[in-house]
């Protein structure tokens, strides 16, 4: 009994609950502000676009990719839902058609990214930072520069302001999605392809698997909850534009790495990936509270990333980040070490 | 009678024959491009972008990748625009520009080469942190942090006068063209260039060879800072100003322009002039877009495309070269 | 360098690795103008004692003699300042520069911070000359041929003044005309007087090549011969040693006959030409040979994991699928080679690296049943003996035997009926071994054909029914459990016809 409070406190989760745990310490003492209401759901409406976008790309970086395009996908998908709704004055049968568009165009996105990762064997963050600009690129065509303002109290609206039991609609749908993820990443058989494909993809294709077609339905996946994302995030915005969505790659490629997701692949999972849109949205909240520059937020959130990933490789626990000739030397060692 | 064209060869008539159809193209539809005043404007903007492509290329060459190149060109162009008002002679700020180019590059050599960071991850996070630290140091109306930017005109002489150009042909050009020069001639007369293709080529056999390769990678970073510094100093200085905005974008033209180029990433193949042709093509797309009225968003659309375009065709060539090398191999063996 | 001076010699070296002694008193002699060729089994410490006198490895006891003096070489600057230097199997070459960058990669010639390529050139051009190679010093080196590669591997080793050249395996990766080529290249060496320690397996490269030969085994020198003395037979005896044969059981399992395998003129690329044979339930056919023989490619092939230019795979009548999953449901497995890169997922449990061949049982619809599958795991954890006996525990934290069971028991756990094993006991240590030949014992009994590949003379003899050994791409003799000895599989190894065995 005793040894197992222990060990969570030693093991991850312990960990993570007293990286929250100072968190709100320091702010209890500092900046009061943060425990209103108001700021407590307004951290938990972040969250949710940041969690329903890292629980897709989770998918990707479990088979150690990257997928860049997240933000540009999201707002491509604000603009698309918010072109057709508003030709329906903002109507049911518009939004729905808008989603279908926006999730139509997200799986040729995914697919388009699996495609060439595999068959073409080019490196996922050249390919997703390609196309992170290309999708950005289409976004002024569908609102001809100008921003696209939702009204009404329909559907649009309901998405990222209604209240189910008194729970903001975001954050139903970030739990739906994470719950939904979670399930085919514990559940599934292609979840445990995934897994098996991002330890190793030569032991996983002698056991059968279709390396090739597990990757781009992944692609696919972290596209698809990337449109959902943009979706949620222009409906509580109220507004679409060539802005929606703009940097959230940083946001959620942050989540991955504070929540513990190994960036090389096969370690990880849902809750890794919640924590670490929770604490993406912390930090995010906090400096707006302090008054810290949306740009200049982004330097904090290059020096997280870094410090992240140094403490990963520093504490051997994953190797998450570690580059790859280090590895090779690694294995080279335990090869010498195999033949002694 | 034996005709042999090696396949760089091929890969370099390929991006030089990109560059000339886009010229003639314009040239033939529209009146203004060749007028000297355009080709000269058209120089200028290719050395800003060329000049950062030049460093990234040597990273690439040596089988790593940059993308921090565009925050270190606003954390220096701030600063220099700042050092500006010290009344310090333009020479001097230059020097310094470069110099604090180099210091974020050494950041970038030391987290890869030291910490042993993978390469894009972590240039992908120094260029959050330098963008940010740019945006620190810029002026703001209240002096608070959270104030507003402004940008403040430059009135130090002999720093603007590096901004100038003789006859048309701005100093930048000139710096650029000279550095490429001087850059192709390190690379491949020298250890540290034969050293650079040596690990970007085969990292383990360049080791057991005795290339000392943490030391390779870290200088790559640092030239490849210094060169982005020396960029941002030469365009603040033509601008006459510096914005919060300087060098958004830019890493992801660089790495565009560098595989247009014939650079390859993973390493050890294509070459700083690689680096220097896919420069202009760059420019050319987005003088291009300009002159026939597209809207800006185009230029997005075609970078993202150029850099898959240009990384597919690389593998579709390269399996054309091993094909073409097999044929030859066997006819050697057949004979 | 005055021919038949002693270069280097070894004195009582002796080397332990975690208690376990791997070279005992092993005195090396080698001398300048010499091709001494070094024999021995997998394990007999020929790799060993190269990493010794190469300073890869520090020797836990003797002495090292270069010229006479006795030397400390504690990392490979040390053995190349003394001249020694090793040509590896998997070569050192960058493939992006030309053959002169690569050979002076790492002490290039500078003449005011810069490289005097003329110079560097010239003095390529006077090696090329001086031993009359055929290569073009600014080709590069991404467009030669593997025998051309190692030539600039050993031009690189002259460039650093090398006085004896170690070739560990030369010609594994090289087809008959270019081996012909580097052996050509090996007698000019002789000639101008450098010694030569050449390691191989294949008999016809120590005969055509070898001025002197010491055989290894167990970690000891049990011979060293002179020229005259080297036949087949003396070798293969000494490098294996008496062999216990009464200590064998016997097969005499029955023939499953409704349970076949036909392959019918197989062929891969260069690797394997024109392969036929039938295998039948209830046997374990041993596939002998040495490596680079084409074995691994045949159970690939069979398995559905390489693609073979030409011939036919039958399995009970039927084709056999390209595809693996398919292959996997009726009744296929493999064990692959190296079970680190191809055989299990380090960073997973061992539950789940059991579990994910088998989910066409585990899972409906695509949702796996997760007390079925923990139930499927345990269950083979305690029938295979693997141990920890957790199955939460990540398969890199194993040792390599319980690795090995794990992907053995992916496999047994399905009962298959085809189960392809390639080295399958490589890294594992005794006591898991004999668990192993009992599992794959149990497995033929139950009717399965079980596939192994082996380069374990021991196990190749003991524990197959039948014995198919491959030279050069194509089966060259075949063996009864009864008339196998470790002596005759290894000459059919090396293409020499024994009395025992079937000629193919």
């Amino acid at each position: 009994m005793n040894s197992k409070i222990t060990r969570f406190i030693g093991g991850q989760w312990g960990q993570r609950a007293l990286i929250l745990l100072l968190i709100f310490i320091v702010m209890a003492v500092f900046e009061r502000k943060f425990f209103t209401p108001g700021n407590v759901s307004s951290i938990f409406l972040a969250i949710s676009v940041y969690g329903i976008m890292a629980c897709g790309m989770l998918f990707v970086v479990l088979l150690g990719g990257l997928d860049l395009s997240v933000g540009s996908m999201a707002g491509l998908s604000a603009v698309i839902i918010s072109f057709f709704a508003k030709n329906d004055n903002f109507g049911t049968g518009g939004v729905l058609t808008g989603l279908l568009a926006a999730l139509a165009a997200a799986v040729v996105v995914g697919w388009l990214h699996g495609v060439l990762v595999t068959q073409i064997n080019m490196p996922s963050f050249v390919v997703t930072l390609a196309t992170k600009y290309i999708l950005y690129g289409f976004m002024p065509m569908i609102t001809s520069g100008a921003f696209i303002y939702i009204t009404g109290e329909g559907l649009m609206y309901q998405v990222g302001n209604a209240k189910v039991l008194g729970v903001p609609m975001p954050i139903v749908i970030f739990l739906v999605v994470a719950v939904i993820c979670g399930l085919i990443l514990s559940r599934t058989t292609f979840g445990r392809r995934l897994y098996a494909i991002g330890g190793n993809p030569t032991a996983s294709a002698l056991v059968g698997i279709h390396v090739f077609r597990d990757t781009k339905i992944a692609y696919i996946i972290s596209c698809v909850t990337a449109a959902l994302g943009g979706m949620v995030l222009c409906s509580m915005n109220m507004i679409a534009g060539q802005t929606t969505g703009n940097g959230y790659e940083g946001n959620v490629l942050l989540a991955m790495i504070v929540g513990g997701i190994n960036l090389a692949g096969g370690e990880g999972g849902v809750p890794g990936a919640v924590f670490g849109a929770l604490l993406a949205g912390i930090i995010t909240n906090l400096m707006t509270l302090l008054g810290v520059s949306a740009d200049f937020q982004k330097f904090v959130q290059g020096m997280i990333i870094l410090a992240a990933i140094t403490l990963n490789v520093y504490t051997g626990r994953r190797s998450a980040g570690l580059s790859a000739p280090k590895r090779r030397r690694g294995k080279a060692a335990e090869e010498s070490a195999k033949q002694g | 009678m034996k005709f042999k064209i090696r396949n760089k060869t091929v890969r370099r008539l390929v991006s030089i024959g990109l560059v000339i159809a886009l010229a003639l193209f314009f040239a033939l539809s529209t009146e203004a491009f060749l007028s000297p005043r355009n080709l000269f404007l058209l120089l200028k903007d290719s050395a800003y972008l060329g000049l950062i492509a030049l460093g990234v290329s040597i990273v690439i060459i040596g089988g790593g990748i940059d993308l921090s190149g565009g925050g270190i060109v606003c954390v220096v162009g701030i600063l220099t625009s700042r050092l500006t008002f010290t009344g310090l002679p333009g020479i001097v700020i230059l020097a310094g520009g470069v110099i604090l180019g180099a210091v974020c590059g050494a950041a970038n050599g030391f987290l890869i080469a030291a910490v042993h960071l993978t390469e894009f991850v972590a240039t992908l996070a120094t260029g959050f942190v330098f963008t940010g630290m740019g945006l620190l140091f810029a002026y703001r109306s209240n002096g608070r942090i959270s104030g507003n930017l402004i940008s403040k005109s430059i009135t130090n002489k002999s720093f603007l006068a590096m901004g100038k150009h003789i006859n048309g042909l701005y100093y930048i050009t000139i710096v650029w063209v000279a550095m490429s020069v001087l850059s192709h001639f390190v690379m491949v007369r020298t250890k540290f260039g034969l050293h650079t293709y040596a690990m970007g080529s085969h990292e383990k056999s360049a080791e057991m060879s005795g290339v000392n390769v943490a030391r390779q990678k870290a200088l790559g970073f640092v030239i490849s800072g210094a060169c982005a510094g020396l960029a941002s100093v030469m365009v603040v200085a033509n601008m006459g100003a510096s914005a919060a905005s300087l060098g958004t974008g830019y890493e992801f033209q660089a790495i565009a322009a560098c595989v247009v180029g014939g650079l390859v990433l993973g390493g050890g193949k294509g070459d700083t002039i690689g680096a220097f042709i896919g420069s202009i093509f760059m420019l050319l797309v987005l003088n291009g877009l300009y002159k026939f009225n597209l809207p800006t968003y185009w230029q997005y659309i075609f970078q993202g495309a150029i850099i898959i375009i240009a990384t597919a065709f690389d593998a579709q060539f390269a399996k054309f070269a091993q094909k073409r090398r097999a044929a030859e191999s066997a006819a050697r063996t057949a004979a | 360098m005055e021919k038949d001076r002693v270069l280097l010699r070894t004195e009582g070296i002796f080397k332990q690795f975690n208690g376990v002694t791997v070279l005992d008193d092993v005195n090396l002699e080698i001398k300048y103008g010499e091709v001494h060729a070094l024999m021995g089994e997998n394990g007999a410490g020929k790799s060993t004692i190269i990493k010794i006198i190469t300073g890869v490895y520090a020797k836990d006891g003797g002495d090292v003699f270069v010229d006479g003096e006795v030397v400390a070489i504690n990392n490979r600057q040390d053995a190349r300042a003394r001249g020694i230097s090793v040509i590896y199997q998997e070569l050192s070459l960058v493939p992006a520069l030309t053959v002169t960058e690569n050979i002076f990669l790492g002490q290039e010639i500078e003449h005011r911070g810069l490289l005097s390529k003329k110079k560097m050139r010239e003095s390529v051009r006077a090696l090329i000359g001086k031993y009359a190679f055929e290569i073009d010093p600014d080709a590069v080196v991404d467009s030669l041929s593997m025998a051309q590669r190692q030539m600039v591997e050993i031009l690189k080793a002259l460039s650093m003044d090398a006085k004896l050249i170690i070739m560990d395996e030369p010609t594994s990766s090289l087809s008959a005309a270019e081996s012909e080529k580097l052996f050509d290249t090996i007698d000019g060496l002789r000639e101008k007087g450098a010694g030569i320690l050449y390691v191989s397996h294949r008999l016809e490269e120590v005969y055509r090549l070898s001025d002197r030969l010491t055989v290894m085994r167990d970690g000891r020198i049990v011979a060293v011969l002179d020229r005259s003395e080297i036949n087949a037979k003396t070798v293969t005896t000494l490098m294996i040693g008496r062999e216990p044969r009464e200590s064998r059981a016997r097969s005499g399992r029955d023939l499953f006959k409704d349970n076949y395998l036909e392959v019918k003129h197989l062929s891969y690329g260069k690797l394997l030409k024109d392969v036929s044979f039938t295998a039948y339930g209830g046997e374990i056919l041993g596939i002998g040979g040495l490596v680079g023989s084409g074995r691994t490619e045949l159970v690939r092939c069979i398995y559905g994991a390489a693609k073979q230019d030409g011939g036919e795979i039958l399995f009970n009548g039927r084709p056999v699928s390209k595809r693996i999953a398919k292959n996997i449901r009726m009744g296929f497995g493999l064990v692959p080679e190296d079970r680190r890169v191809e055989g299990f997922i380090p960073v997973q449990s061992i539950e789940k690296n059991i579990a994910i061949a088998s989910h066409d049982r585990l899972s409906r619809l695509g949702i796996v049943n997760a007390r079925k599958e923990t139930r499927w795991a345990e269950d083979a954890i305690q029938n295979y003996d693997i141990r920890p006996k957790n199955r939460h525990m990540p398969v890199a934290n194993l040792s390599g035997g319980n690795q090995q069971k794990v992907v053995l028991g992916r496999w047994l756990s399905r009962d298959p009926k085809l189960l392809l094993l390639d080295e399958p006991t490589v890294g594992v240590d005794v006591g898991v071994k004999a668990d192993l030949y009992d599992f794959m014992r149990k497995l033929a009994q139950s009717g399965a054909i079980i596939i192994m590949v082996s380069s374990d003379l021991f196990e190749l003899t003991h524990i197959s029914d039948r014995i198919l050994v491959m030279h050069g791409g194509r089966f060259f003799e075949e063996f009864t459990h009864d008339n196998a000895s470790q002596t005759s599989v290894l000459l059919a190894a090396s293409g020499e016809h024994t009395e025992e065995g079937r000629a193919l």
